[in-house]
């Protein structure tokens, strides 16, 4: 211990490279070796080997804005199994030069030993919108964990929107993920996630029984020694009670969403988002530190009232940012 | 422990220590206008939360700021090196950016600035003045957490400089730094109760009382996690925070 003082004054670690499935299996290890956190949970499944073939999944989407065409095209693609994705479509009504693309986990699920990295990058001036095909469900776990890595990177005036569907924990789930934004102050990041813990109605152990959660969020700006805004959310049923009025105070859902926009817009986006508490949904808009963008935080009983204030949110920043609205969602989402 | 850090560590753990901290809730108004808290049950949830996100979050600062203080020079009687006022000013700077509702890295840079400055004034140590100039140059937010390191350390290191043997004094010292920060943490939400909902003072001592009994786990937390591993989950608190911020008749300044 004495002789890593020096490093143990460091208050954070460089944004990983995701670049290549080999730099991303690297940073995936560096990651989970960081994480004090998985300590009990780091045993080797007795079936496949955490992130052997089929278990260590890649992706990596490369927009770029086509002058000819006027839209952004998905330029360049990498993948290893589970992860895919489908080919850019053009569906939203309002930003026709959006491309929209579904990531796809073809094993339906995460379980595990499961391993996934994401690298997103969005060229100048491309417009783009990921999302996945439905739910992530992170499965029963009596050995290892599942961990994902994601990194976003974004170029001047660039646009790019990251809108998985809800993350579902399992009992005795072990999941942790790191998500690593490096934009520019003219470019726009839009992240939102929801955790359900559990199948409501499945078991009697179900609802908060995973055994841990932990997501980092850092945001950095290009060539800057550290990030601008950080945050690491660990939960765990042991050391936490969540119904704590202070914690979640009897709401079982909880949805996150980080608009990092010019600074030019916060303020004006926090006001219109407000924040009340209801019995049925609370939710609040908060400016991040180092003028980094607006965060929304959203509790609620059901998936559906959660998801409904967050694109009520993601609706403003299009409005602000994109000087249109969302189009009406679809009838089957 | 002597006599004299002992009056030391009621002074700075008082809740009369003007840093300014009487002037916010920790969203706890917004909490009993909202109905989020209303009794001594949900008072003391709320209380048990605040100590839990500290011990995780700003005490893990608060610890790492002691332990630059105890390797620097300054320590054994020497100098500031320009090694750990940078050391200090990473964890000043880790501290703020984790901060998610504005109100509260207000709350914190507020009462740290004034910590500081009174410190400065109170015990006239070289350290604190070094401090203090950093703040004021605007290159450190200078958040609460670290003010009291460097006041810890400045009143500690006068008195008598670390002889560094075992340790055992650094040890103390965290251990009697990390008490008076959760002191801090659980007396401000209960001082602001008083003032905000019906609680009687009786109720409010035997909170404190009853989650007190939880500041040695507390402690033991804050000292074994690493800085760059700071965490927190209080959302319902970060939502408060936010409607707060909107509310037209404010008492607090959080």
């Amino acid at each position: 211990m004495r002789e890593r003082r020096s490093d143990v004054f460091s208050s954070s670690r460089p944004a990983p490279d995701c670049s290549s499935f080999q730099a991303a299996r690297r940073s995936l290890e560096e990651m989970e070796r960081g994480a004090a956190e998985l300590d009990p949970y780091r045993d080797e499944p007795p079936q496949m080997k955490s992130g052997a073939v089929g278990k260590m999944g890649y992706l990596r989407l490369d927009f770029r804005r086509d002058e000819r065409s006027g839209r952004t095209v998905l330029a360049d693609l990498d993948r290893r199994v589970p992860l895919l994705a489908q080919k850019a479509l053009y569906w939203e009504e309002s930003q026709p030069d959006m491309a929209c693309v579904i990531t796809i986990a073809a094993t339906g699920c995460v379980v595990q030993g499961d391993r996934m990295a994401l690298d997103i990058r969005a060229g100048k001036n491309a417009h783009a919108l990921v999302t996945t095909q439905c739910a992530t469900k992170v499965h029963v776990m009596d050995h290892n964990h599942a961990a994902q890595l994601q990194r976003f990177r974004l170029e001047e005036g660039s646009w790019l929107e990251y809108m998985p569907d809800p993350l579902i924990l399992h009992r005795h789930a072990r999941y942790l993920q790191d998500t690593w934004v490096t934009l520019p102050e003219s470019a726009c990041f839009l992240y939102g996630e929801i955790l359900v813990p559990g199948r409501r109605w499945h078991h009697e152990e179900e609802l908060f029984g995973f055994d841990l959660y932990s997501a980092g969020f850092h945001v950095c700006r290009e060539g800057g020694d550290a990030p601008i805004f950080e945050e690491r959310l660990v939960l765990d049923p042991d050391g936490a009670n969540f119904c704590n009025a202070a914690v979640m105070d009897g709401f079982e859902v909880f949805g996150s969403m980080f608009a990092l926009l010019p600074e030019r817009l916060v303020g004006d986006l926090v006001k219109d988002a407000g924040g009340d508490v209801t019995g049925e949904l609370a939710w609040g808009a908060l400016s991040l530190p180092g003028g980094a963008g607006v965060a929304l935080r959203v509790l609620g009983h059901g998936v559906e009232a959660v998801r409904g204030k967050m694109r009520e949110f993601h609706s403003l920043v299009r409005e602000r940012g994109l000087g249109r609205p969302l189009p009406p969602d679809f009838l089957w989402r | 422990m002597d006599i004299l850090s002992l009056v030391r560590l009621m002074q700075f753990g008082d809740s009369m220590l003007p840093t300014g901290a009487f002037a916010f809730s920790s969203a706890l108004e917004a909490a009993a206008q909202t109905g989020v808290v209303r009794d001594a049950d949900t008072l003391q949830q709320y209380v048990v939360s605040a100590l839990r996100q500290a011990s995780t979050g700003d005490a893990v600062g608060l610890a790492f700021a002691m332990r630059a203080l105890c390797a620097d020079p300054s320590s054994a009687g020497g100098e500031l090196s320009e090694g750990t006022l940078t050391r200090l000013r990473n964890i000043d700077l880790a501290l703020y950016r984790r901060k998610l509702p504005e109100e509260f890295r207000d709350m914190m840079t507020k009462t740290g600035r004034k910590l500081a400055e009174l410190g400065a004034q109170t015990a006239s140590s070289p350290l604190l003045s070094r401090w203090r100039s950093q703040i004021g140059s605007e290159s450190t937010p200078g958040s609460y957490p670290v003010s009291l390191a460097v006041l810890f350390a400045a009143t500690a290191f006068a008195g008598k400089p670390i002889r560094k043997t075992d340790g055992a004094e650094e040890e103390a010292m965290l251990q009697e730094g990390l008490t008076v920060y959760f002191y801090g943490v659980a007396m401000g939400i209960l001082n602001a109760s008083l003032r905000l909902m019906r609680v009687t003072h009786l109720d409010a001592q035997a909170i404190l009382y009853r989650s007190s009994t939880l500041f040695e786990p507390l402690c033991d937390r804050a000292l074994s996690t690493p800085l760059d591993r700071m965490t927190g989950y209080a959302p319902m608190t970060e939502i408060l925070s936010a409607v707060h911020a909107r509310a037209r008749v404010r008492l607090f300044m959080s």
